[in-house]
């Protein structure tokens, strides 16, 4: 009788817990039908493939595929060299913060400095977003893009005059500064994990700093991967503060001091009149959709090479 | 002989001291520059800032950003009472059944949801509740911030409640307490700094949210609060949306809105350090 009584109360737990649990599950299980249910019709007139490798983004009021034309490439290509560039900028910056706060730096001052990797992870990106506009750009286009292009022009990347602070270069510097935070986490913490007689072992064969702080790096090469990963997906996932340095011009090109569009600021900016205009709507929630894809993939690989990782 | 070894790892140590501080640098220039350019706004226009509407364009003073102000206020306060509950209820099951097939289904989401573009939230709700009502409202803004804040509730509520020792919660049973009875007196007692925490960071990241307001609560810029059912600003929105304008007025008003968001995000950042410090003692 009493155990009868307790089954039924736990019971009464179980579900009023379990079903708020279930609600969180769902969101992402909604957001998959979502993006791919909305995304069919502009599957169905232009075909997936070439909704996706086209270059062409023509809104009409006459449907596709003979009046309007949505393809996605060049954005999915803002996408994937904006992040890339903020990624290569940022590893320098998140390994080197890393091994100045645990090798170089006095113990005392430690936390300071995590106060302020957490300070900027969490800032509002609005804020990145408009110091980004009206000061990284110009700064950027004057003493970084203009030189890069006028000296290094003959390299394709460098190939186009910068005519404006807003480019990819400009995107992809803006978002190291928002991503490296989050490296700097993801490092730090297998770091502190590597066994003190590891670390004593490379002392005692009397490395020197560079040669001692290699060897540590190695130990934890998976986790430099999961973070440059889970880098590259904070990077591709941005959308506020992108939008306002990417300068969305629907161009595709090797050249990053061009404007360019990413998948995000495409959506920011055409979603809200893109429901005037059969299939634009389709058309964004298929950009959506490989977003939220390519976000997936390039997080659960992070998660799962970092989780592997044990000393 | 010059020592090659060490010479290499001297230049090393500079390099990665000056990278290091190059990293850390910008995080000062964007807070000094941001009061430099806000805070001389809002100081010209005094209390009108917050309590009046943006002016026209050509109007001599830029007026204010009461709608934003309260907006923000609004839709984030409504996220926090719809996400908090979910979120803590949520991480108390995944707590109290670690192995059930529920649980890693919701750590898996929640990890995804910390990741996933903001802007496919506001895509979300504007698809399951902007079209079938037809308009933008300030609830469908909430409703997003509310799923942009779970994940961090729900990550440091798990993360508290996993850390209650055990003998704590035997001690609970063995008085003879029931499971909602040891839930609630002990284990979210003991945790309840951790939730806090958790609270604060998904409220600073809620409200200083932008792409999941844009198709979701919209904007209004001429109403300072016209309900939960009509279109709400917010400030980042507002951000946003008077920077790209060219007009002297709103862009002035942006950079108000910048210092005023600036000011909140430092004022949550501060409390939940505090709150760390605080478990600590």
């Amino acid at each position: 009788m009493k155990y009868g009584r307790k089954s039924l109360h736990d019971k009464i737990v179980f579900y009023s817990l379990a079903i708020p649990a279930i609600i969180i599950a769902l969101i992402l299980l909604l957001l998959l039908l979502t993006q791919t249910s909305l995304s069919i019709p502009i599957f169905n007139v232009q075909g997936v493939t070439s909704t996706y490798i086209s270059t062409t983004w023509r809104p009409s009021y006459e449907p596709p595929p003979t009046g309007a034309w949505y393809g996605l490439l060049p954005a999915i290509w803002g996408t994937l060299t904006s992040a890339i560039i903020a990624v290569l900028l940022a590893l320098p910056l998140s390994l080197s913060v890393v091994i100045f706060v645990e090798e170089i730096l006095p113990r005392r001052f430690r936390e300071y400095i995590s106060a302020i990797i957490d300070l900027m992870a969490g800032m509002p990106t609005i804020l990145f977003g408009i110091w980004g506009l009206s000061f990284l750009g110009p700064i950027l286009q004057a003493y970084v893009m203009t030189p890069l292009h006028e000296y290094l022009g003959f390299i394709p990347v460098f190939s186009c005059k910068p005519l404006a602070p807003a480019t990819v270069l400009t995107a992809g510097v803006l978002l190291s500064l928002m991503i490296f935070p989050f490296m700097v986490v993801v490092i730090q913490e297998t770091y502190r994990a590597i066994p003190i007689t590891y670390k004593e072992a490379g002392w005692s064969l009397g490395l020197t700093m560079y040669e001692y702080v290699k060897l540590n790096m190695s130990m934890i090469s998976p986790a430099i991967v999961s973070a440059i990963l889970l880098g590259f997906g904070r990077a591709s996932s941005e959308t506020a503060a992108v939008t306002l340095v990417v300068g969305n011009a629907y161009n595709i090109g090797f050249c990053i001091l061009s404007p360019a569009y990413t998948i995000s600021s495409l959506i920011a900016n055409q979603f809200t009149e893109s429901g005037d205009f059969p299939y634009m709507q389709n058309a964004l929630f298929a950009g959506g959709l490989i977003l939220l894809i390519i976000g997936l993939i390039v997080n659960t690989i992070g998660i799962i090479i970092l989780r592997r990782l044990r000393f | 002989m010059p020592n090659w070894r060490s010479l290499k790892s001297n230049v090393f140590i500079v390099l990665v001291v000056i990278l290091a501080l190059i990293a850390i640098a910008p995080v000062f220039h964007i807070i000094i520059y941001i009061t430099l350019r806000g805070l001389p706004v809002i100081l010209e226009a005094g209390i009108e800032f917050f309590i009046s509407t943006p002016a026209a364009v050509i109007a001599e003073k830029p007026g204010g950003i009461a709608p934003a102000i309260v907006g923000t206020l609004f839709m984030t306060t409504m996220a926090t009472i719809i996400a908090v509950p979910i979120a803590v209820l949520a991480a108390t099951f995944s707590a109290e059944y670690p192995n059930h097939i529920i649980t890693k289904a919701v750590r898996a989401t929640s990890r995804s949801l910390l990741e996933v573009a903001t802007i496919l939230v506001g895509m979300l709700v504007f698809a399951l509740i902007v079209l079938p009502l037809g308009r933008f409202t300030g609830l469908a803004g909430a409703i997003a911030l509310a799923i942009v804040m779970i994940p961090y509730v729900y990550t440091y509520t798990e993360l508290a409640l996993l850390s209650v020792p055990k003998t704590y919660i035997e001690a609970g049973y063995s008085i003879g307490l029931k499971k909602a009875q040891v839930i609630y007196l002990v284990t979210l007692r003991i945790a309840r700094r951790g939730v806090m925490r958790g609270v604060t960071i998904g409220v600073a990241k809620a409200m200083g949210e932008t792409a999941p307001l844009l198709f979701t609560a919209f904007g209004a810029r001429n109403v300072i609060f016209g309900g939960p059912l009509e279109p709400m600003d917010a400030i980042p929105l507002m951000i946003f949306q008077f920077i790209q304008t060219g007009f002297e007025n709103w862009n002035k008003l942006a950079w108000g809105g910048a210092f005023v968001l600036l000011v909140l995000y430092l004022t949550l950042f501060i409390i939940s350090r505090r709150i760390v410090r605080e478990v600590r003692v």
